[in-house]
């Protein structure tokens, strides 16, 4: 495969409808469906992980246990947290483009109102 | 797992990006058939009487059942989710896609070097507004956006996102539709033995190389206003060993000669043109035709053939899945077109055709051998897969 990079778009064009009487319900929507997506992926890979263990023989549930990242470790594992916070937090980000700027204020104002009550 | 794709354009996807495709699969899976059958009930149980006496009558066609859903819950969850799940379904894919995309680029080239088939672009094509000014199916790029020279990305990302839309239903080449239909005109017009064929707004060529594929003998043509998705079905018709003659046009405007086709056929096309393309497509498609020869376009069946809350369901995609032509052209009645488009009132047909990736080529075979009932039932999407089609003779 080439390293050469092709970025194809993040967001669809137009407005992305609204179906509950305020858009941040909309928006947790998505987030908790993102975050179940990821969880569902968290489980097959430790469900992969756990029956290819088991088959093979090697699972030593002490060192499972007492596992210490390694600092190369540890940065492939906050990389990938990252990567996980762009996942769960997709439409947080797409939203501040797609709505229109009225739309945002419109969230703000409400947002801060129920602040301030 | 929804299924891997059998050409050799199939990218590879990591453990974690197969994963989360099998969960947008499900999540589609659960609402499409717990949150649906979820939403007729309440829509019967209790949003119904009380939209009954509120309008003084039954909510009567679609739009009615509509708004009178609009502020119930169960509706809002519905389409909240449903709406999620199809954006993920894009986003499921990209990164794979992404990674992959001078690859695809590359065998594209690679194509063109001693095809059977071939690919004809026409980069003064001007293109309708209903592809360049939205993304259909929400689908971030639409079928025409280029990121490079020679870019078939979104041809790519279109194939890899259907397999996880369509649950694996497609089978692995996502030729179900083609496949099942070009069988059953196999079997049903016997006399029609297409030596030349045409596809209105092929994209991928998905459901062209099944025709190629059924009628080897004929010379099949295919064509589309994208430019990246008719690279990538070329390359994909290429590796699966079938010529597809592809080409960049507007189906509303041939460049093909009168009376030279013996089957002009499209899948899930019409229905996103507005109306006035698709009384000009169908008339190209009679011009054409030659005479004897047999249009068909396999698409969602007419309003008119079903109860106001089933046209409600099926006009869901018109309003919340960048469809805005999906309800116009569903509104219409069929025949009216063709006879408007100069064909014969009495050479209109209508079948419902079982999937053959879903039923297996034994109890299709029945089902579509002479004398079965399939075609009595236009409106109902039965149990099991089932695909509609319209269309005339010449």
């Amino acid at each position: 495969m080439s390293g050469e990079d092709i970025t194809l778009p993040r967001r669809t064009r137009g407005r992305r409808p609204q179906f509950f009487e305020t858009p941040e319900t909309d928006v947790l929507m998505s987030v908790v469906l993102a975050m179940a997506g990821e969880l569902s992926v968290l489980y097959d890979r430790v469900d992969a992980m756990q029956r290819l263990l088991d088959r093979q023989g090697v699972l030593d549930a002490e060192a499972l246990e007492h596992f210490t990242p390694s600092p190369e470790d540890e940065a492939a594992r906050a990389a990938r947290r990252q990567d996980y916070m762009q996942r769960l937090f997709r439409v947080v980000r797409a939203e501040a483009a797609v709505f229109s700027s009225k739309d945002a204020e419109e969230v703000l104002a409400n947002v801060e109102r129920e602040l301030s009550e | 797992m929804p299924g891997e794709l059998a050409h050799d354009l199939k990218i590879p996807h990591s453990l974690d990006e197969r994963a989360r495709q099998d969960f947008v699969s499900s999540l589609r899976g659960f609402v499409l058939h717990d949150m649906a059958n979820d939403l007729r009930e309440v829509y019967h149980r209790d949003v119904l009487p009380e939209a009954t006496r509120r309008l003084g009558h039954e909510p009567a066609d679609s739009g009615e059942v509509h708004r009178a859903l609009k502020s119930n819950l169960t509706f809002q969850l519905y389409s909240a989710m449903r709406v999620n799940a199809q954006e993920m379904v894009w986003d499921s894919v990209r990164a794979p896609v992404e990674r992959s995309a001078a690859w695809i680029n590359a065998k594209v080239e690679d194509a063109s070097r001693e095809a059977r088939g071939s690919l004809t672009l026409d980069p003064t094509l001007s293109l309708p507004r209903n592809v360049s000014a939205l993304d259909v199916h929400l689908m971030p790029g639409n079928y025409d956006s280029e990121h490079g020279p020679g870019d078939a990305s979104q041809g790519a990302l279109y194939d890899n996102g259907t397999v996880v839309f369509f649950m694996g239903l497609l089978g692995p080449d996502q030729g179900d539709i083609g496949r099942s239909i070009a069988r059953f005109v196999r079997a049903r017009y016997p006399d029609i033995e297409p030596s030349k064929m045409l596809d209105l707004g092929c994209t991928l060529g998905h459901n062209t190389v099944p025709w190629a594929e059924t009628f080897p003998d004929a010379e099949v043509h295919a064509i589309d206003v994208s430019a990246p998705v008719l690279r990538y079905a070329f390359a994909r018709a290429e590796s699966m060993q079938q010529a597809v003659h592809f080409r960049q046009m507007n189906a509303t405007s041939l460049a093909y000669e009168d009376n030279s086709f013996d089957v002009v056929w499209s899948s899930m096309f019409l229905h996103e043109l507005p109306l006035k393309d698709i009384r000009k497509v169908l008339s190209e498609a009679y011009r054409v035709l030659r005479p004897g020869g047999l249009m068909l376009h396999m698409e969602l069946p007419p309003n008119k053939a079903l109860p106001a809350y089933d046209g409600f369901y099926l006009d869901w995609d018109s309003w919340y899945n960048m469809e805005p032509f999906y309800k116009t052209f569903r509104d219409q009645d069929p025949t009216k077109l063709l006879a408007e488009a100069g064909f014969p009132a009495d050479g209109f047909i209508e079948h419902v055709v079982p999937s053959v990736n879903w039923y297996g080529e034994e109890v299709f075979a029945g089902a579509i051998g002479e004398g079965a009932s399939v075609g009595k039932d236009t409106g109902r999407l039965a149990e099991g897969v089932s695909w509609y089609f319209f269309g005339a003779r010449k």
